[in-house]
């Protein structure tokens, strides 16, 4: 499997980015800009495309795009680097852990803006790989506690999703199990492993699948964004919140969970008691109204289907009663 | 609930269809949700309503109600009555 090169922030500063546009979270930005000063770098506004500063000749023969920022931003990148045919080079600098973006041939394409009912799709393609991937510690180490633990909910529902997948090889159950063990051992806060740990999680669930967290995480975004906007409904946010919910569900529904769970020598009850600690009482009740709205399109999105039991249409009840 | 039954509800709740749309010699090609991932929602679905989990193999190979019900009667689970 195609791997990013590693880079540290020295040698991103030593790089030749005189051609380069670079992509900034919102977060990020002044302490990218102070970072990197001097490196002659356009620091694109998060609203315009990289497409759009070229078009428009804010920076002739751009050949380099830089990205710093979660998965969303680096899936955006990824997709908009291989609609160029590779003439763009892809260096990306997480700046939190969870969605393991920065190393996966996956990208998860947003729906069209004006056409929230559309959802995501999942793109699979090895074109998808950055050519390069920085690390920056300084800059993952600012990440508040709030953020910090959503994103590990995102780590832990590609982990716990990949080791029950009906499509995982017993390879994979293997190097998830281990993983797992791992990140049982770590906080749901600032720790220094999550940025390894995410992207082995985010490996894996390439190598097998995703289930129902991330089908309902994909058809929620937008409809919640849309209903509360400026309420920071985002991906780690629903897979946190709905790991609980769907561990529970699946534990019901099929002994499948259960007998995965047992071949990795973990207990149940750790995972649950890990799930639950992502779970939010307040923000399920806010939620459930759209989740029932859009239930009809959850249980078709792809990755409920390759859930390790069977969504169905009735297995909404479960959800409307699981919070009184 | 019969096995039949049991088939029929299953076929319901991973293909999304209609009760007036199943037939005993419904057949995939009738069916656009029995795409690649409907092999494998299938498959689960098998393994949890009967107890018997099919090969990769075997769930690829499945075409239509009788395949499903010929591959169920080859493990033991009976489908007469």
């Amino acid at each position: 499997m195609a791997r990013p090169e590693v880079w540290t922030l020295a040698e991103l500063r030593s790089a030749a980015l005189h051609r380069a546009v670079a992509w900034v979270t919102p977060a990020a930005r002044a302490t990218v800009a102070r970072e990197l000063e001097g490196l002659g770098l356009h620091l694109a506004t998060p609203a315009v495309f990289v497409r759009d500063a070229i078009d428009l000749g804010v920076v002739e023969s751009v050949d380099t795009l830089v990205v710093v920022g979660g998965g969303a931003l680096m899936d955006r990148a990824k997709l908009l680097r291989r609609a160029r045919a590779g003439s763009l080079r892809l260096i990306v600098v997480p700046s939190i852990w969870g969605s393991g973006a920065e190393v996966s041939r996956v990208a998860v394409q947003g729906p069209v803006e004006g056409q929230p009912g559309e959802g995501k799709r999942i793109i699979v393609d090895p074109a998808l790989v950055p050519d390069v991937r920085v690390e920056w510690p300084e800059l993952v180490a600012r990440v508040p506690q709030e953020r910090a633990r959503l994103a590990s909910g995102d780590a832990w529902a590609h982990v716990l999703e990949a080791l029950v997948s009906p499509l995982a090889a017993e390879d994979v159950r293997r190097d998830a199990a281990a993983l797992v063990q791992r990140m049982l051992a770590m906080p749901l806060t600032q720790h220094a492993d999550w940025m390894e740990c995410s992207r082995r999680a985010c490996e894996l669930q390439a190598r097998s699948s995703v289930g129902l967290v991330h089908g309902i995480a994909h058809t929620l975004e937008a409809p919640l964004r849309s209903r509360e906007p400026g309420e920071g409904w985002g991906h780690a946010r629903l897979c946190s919140l709905f790991l609980w919910p769907v561990l529970r569900l699946n534990q019901q529904a099929s002994q499948k969970w259960q007998s995965h769970v047992d071949a990795a020598e973990l207990e149940s009850s750790a995972l649950l008691e890990r799930a639950r600690e992502l779970f939010s009482v307040e923000d399920y009740r806010r939620t459930l109204p759209v989740l029932v709205a859009e239930w009809s399109r959850v249980v078709r999105d792809p990755c409920a289907r390759t859930n390790v039991s069977v969504v169905r249409p009735q297995s909404l009840e479960w959800f409307r009663t699981l919070v009184p | 609930m019969t096995n039949h039954q049991k088939l029929e509800q299953l076929f319901l709740d991973v293909f999304l269809i209609e009760p007036s749309e199943y037939r005993l010699d419904l057949r995939r090609s009738e069916v656009d949700t029995w795409d690649s991932l409907g092999v494998v929602s299938l498959g689960v679905g098998i393994e949890e309503t009967f107890g018997y989990h099919p090969t990769p193999a075997e769930a690829r190979a499945l075409a239509s109600v009788p395949d499903v019900i010929a591959l169920l009667e080859s493990r033991g689970i009976g489908f007469d009555g």
